[in-house]
C-alpha cells in the first residue's frame, strides 16, 4: 500500500469501518510511514476536539406532554382532513364522560386493575402464601419456587380457592396469619372483578350510544366499527388466554388493557355522536 | 392489529417471567404494543429515543427551542406512521430519518444567515476544566467556533458529520437515515471533516 491508497481509506480506518482485509495493510503502512501516521494523528485530534464540543441537551420535562397534546389536536382535526384511526384517537383522547355511572365504573375498574397489578408484583407475598398452604397440604413441596410453579401449572389453580379440597383442609389448620393473607382477594378474583366492571361500563355506554341519533359520517362510523371489531377480537383472544392461564399476569394485563381501550373508544363515539 | 397481540400472548406463555420482562422492553415489542393501542408503549419509545433525536436535530438546527418543536413533530409523525415501519429492529434509524426530514423542512424555510446567527448565540457547552478565566474564555470561543464551523457546512455534509461524529451511526445506518448511498456518505463526511479542520485550524494548532 502506498501513501495515496492509505489516505483514501484513513477516514474509514479512523471510524472503524474499514473492511477487515484492508486493516492489516493500512496498519503496516502507518507503522512505516511517518507522514501518513502524522495525518492520522491530525484526524484523531480533530475528531477529539469536535466530540468534546458535542452539546449535551436534556429533553424538557413537558415535551412528552406536548407530543400528547399534538396527537390530541390531530385527532380532532387533521390538516389533510383525514381522521386519525379510531383506536389511535381513543388512545390519546381526553376523557369524555358519557354518564356519571360509567365514569364511576371505569374508575373502579382502574382501581381494581391497579390492585391486580400491585398484587401480581408482590411475588413475595404470593410465594409466601403458596408455600404456607403447600406446607400444610403437601409437606414434600418445600421451596417457594415449587409452590409457585404448582399454582401456575396445576389445573387446581383454575378452581376458586374455596372450591379446592386442599384449600378446605388447609383452612382448618392454617395459622391465623396465613388465614388473613389468603382471605385477601387473589389476583384472579381481582381480574374478574375488574372485568365485570369494564363489562358493566361497556354495556352502559353501548346503551347510551344506541339511544342517541347518529351524528357521525359514514367513513368515521366505519372506522369506529373496524376499531371496535378489532378490539373485540383482542378481548376474545386475551379472555381465552386468561381462562387458560389464570396465573399469567401478562395475559390479564392485556385483557384489561383491551377492555380499557374499548371503553375509551365507546366514550369517544358517545362524545362524538352515536351511530 | 390482533395478530401481533395474539403472538405476544402465545409466546409469553412459553417464557419465564424474566425473559418476558426483557422482551416487553425490546423495540419490536414496544412497537407492537404501541400499534395495539398502548399509550404507555409509545411513551416508552419516546423516552428511549427523544434525547438522541433531540441532540441530532439540535445539531442540525442550532436552536434549542426549535429543536424541541421539531422533536415533537418527529414523534407525532412517527406515531401516525407506525404502521409503515416495516423493520422494527430499525426503529432508531427510522426515527432519525423522520427527524432528518422534519429538520430539513424547517431549515429550508429559514435563511442560512438567520440559522448561523442563532446557532452562534446558543449557550455554549463547557468542555474543559475551568481553572482560569482565560481557559473559560478559550472554551467558549472553541464552542462558538465549532458551532459556526458546523453551520457553514452544506446541509448534506453537516447531516452526515453529525450522524457519524455525534450520534456514532455506522455508514450504512447514515445511508439508511439520509437516503444517500454509502459512497456519498463517505465523500460528504470526508469533505465535512476537511472543511471543519480547515476552519478550526487555529484551535487545532493550539491543542496539538
Amino acid at each position: 500500500m502506498n501513501c495515496e491508497e492509505c489516505r483514501l481509506v484513513l477516514d474509514e480506518y479512523l471510524d472503524g469501518e474499514l473492511a477487515l482485509n484492508q486493516v492489516a495493510p493500512v496498519e503496516h503502512h502507518l507503522a512505516n510511514c511517518s507522514v501518513c501516521s502524522s495525518e492520522l494523528d491530525r484526524l484523531r485530534a480533530a475528531q477529539s476536539l469536535f466530540e468534546s464540543c458535542r452539546p449535551e441537551i436534556e429533553v424538557s420535562a413537558n415535551l412528552w406532554g406536548r407530543v400528547q397534546a399534538r396527537l390530541d389536536e390531530e385527532k380532532i382535526s387533521r390538516p389533510d382532513g383525514r381522521r386519525t384511526p379510531a383506536w389511535q384517537a381513543a388512545l390519546f383522547s381526553a376523557p369524555r364522560v358519557s354518564v356519571p355511572l360509567t365514569l364511576g365504573l371505569v374508575v373502579a375498574a382502574v382501581i381494581v386493575t391497579v390492585l391486580v397489578m400491585s398484587r401480581i408484583k408482590s411475588d413475595e407475598d404470593s410465594s409466601l402464601a403458596a408455600v404456607q398452604v403447600q406446607e400444610v397440604v403437601a409437606p414434600d413441596r418445600s421451596t417457594a419456587e415449587d409452590a409457585k410453579e404448582q399454582l401456575v401449572e396445576s389445573p387446581v389453580a383454575k378452581i376458586q380457592p374455596e372450591e379446592r379440597p386442599a384449600a378446605k383442609v388447609a383452612e382448618k389448620v392454617r395459622p391465623a396469619g396465613v388465614r388473613r393473607l389468603s382471605e385477601r382477594k387473589g389476583p384472579e378474583q381481582l381480574v374478574r372483578e375488574a372485568e365485570r366492571k369494564y363489562l358493566a361500563a361497556i354495556e352502559i355506554l353501548a346503551r347510551d350510544i344506541r339511544r342517541k341519533p347518529s351524528k357521525l359520517d359514514p367513513e368515521t362510523r366505519t372506522k369506529f366499527d373496524q376499531a371496535l371489531a378489532s378490539i373485540d377480537r383482542t378481548i376474545d383472544a386475551t379472555r381465552e388466554a386468561v381462562r387458560e392461564h389464570p396465573a399469567d399476569p401478562f395475559a390479564a394485563q392485556y385483557m384489561l388493557a383491551a377492555y380499557a381501550r374499548k371503553v375509551d373508544v365507546l366514550r369517544e363515539i358517545a362524545g362524538a355522536g352515536a351511530f | 392489529m390482533i395478530e401481533p397481540l395474539l403472538l405476544e400472548t402465545k409466546s409469553l406463555r412459553q417464557l419465564s417471567s424474566s425473559a418476558a420482562g426483557s422482551l416487553m422492553n425490546s423495540s419490536e415489542e414496544l412497537i407492537a404494543r404501541a400499534r395495539a393501542g398502548e399509550a404507555e408503549a409509545f411513551q416508552l419509545i419516546f423516552e428511549r429515543y427523544a434525547k438522541p433525536v433531540l441532540g441530532f436535530i439540535y445539531e442540525m438546527t442550532g436552536q434549542r427551542d426549535l429543536a424541541e418543536e421539531l422533536v415533537q413533530e418527529t414523534f407525532v409523525r412517527a406515531f401516525n406512521n407506525l404502521d409503515r415501519l416495516r423493520e422494527e429492529t430499525r426503529l432508531s434509524s427510522w426515527l432519525f430519518g423522520i427527524g432528518r426530514n422534519v429538520a430539513r423542512e424547517s431549515l429550508r424555510s429559514r435563511s442560512k444567515e438567520n440559522f448561523t446567527n442563532q446557532y452562534g448565540n446558543e449557550p455554549t457547552v463547557e468542555t474543559v476544566d475551568q481553572n482560569s478565566p482565560s481557559e473559560e474564555l478559550l472554551s467558549k470561543e472553541l464552542n462558538m467556533a465549532v458551532r459556526k464551523a458546523l453551520a457553514s457546512l452544506v446541509e448534506d455534509q453537516r447531516l452526515v458529520f453529525v450522524l457519524k461524529v455525534y450520534q456514532h451511526c455506522r455508514y450504512d445506518e447514515i445511508a439508511e437515515i439520509t437516503g444517500f448511498s454509502v459512497a456519498k456518505v463517505k465523500t460528504d463526511l470526508h469533505r465535512a471533516r476537511a472543511q471543519l479542520r480547515e476552519l478550526m485550524r487555529p484551535f487545532l494548532e493550539t491543542t496539538r
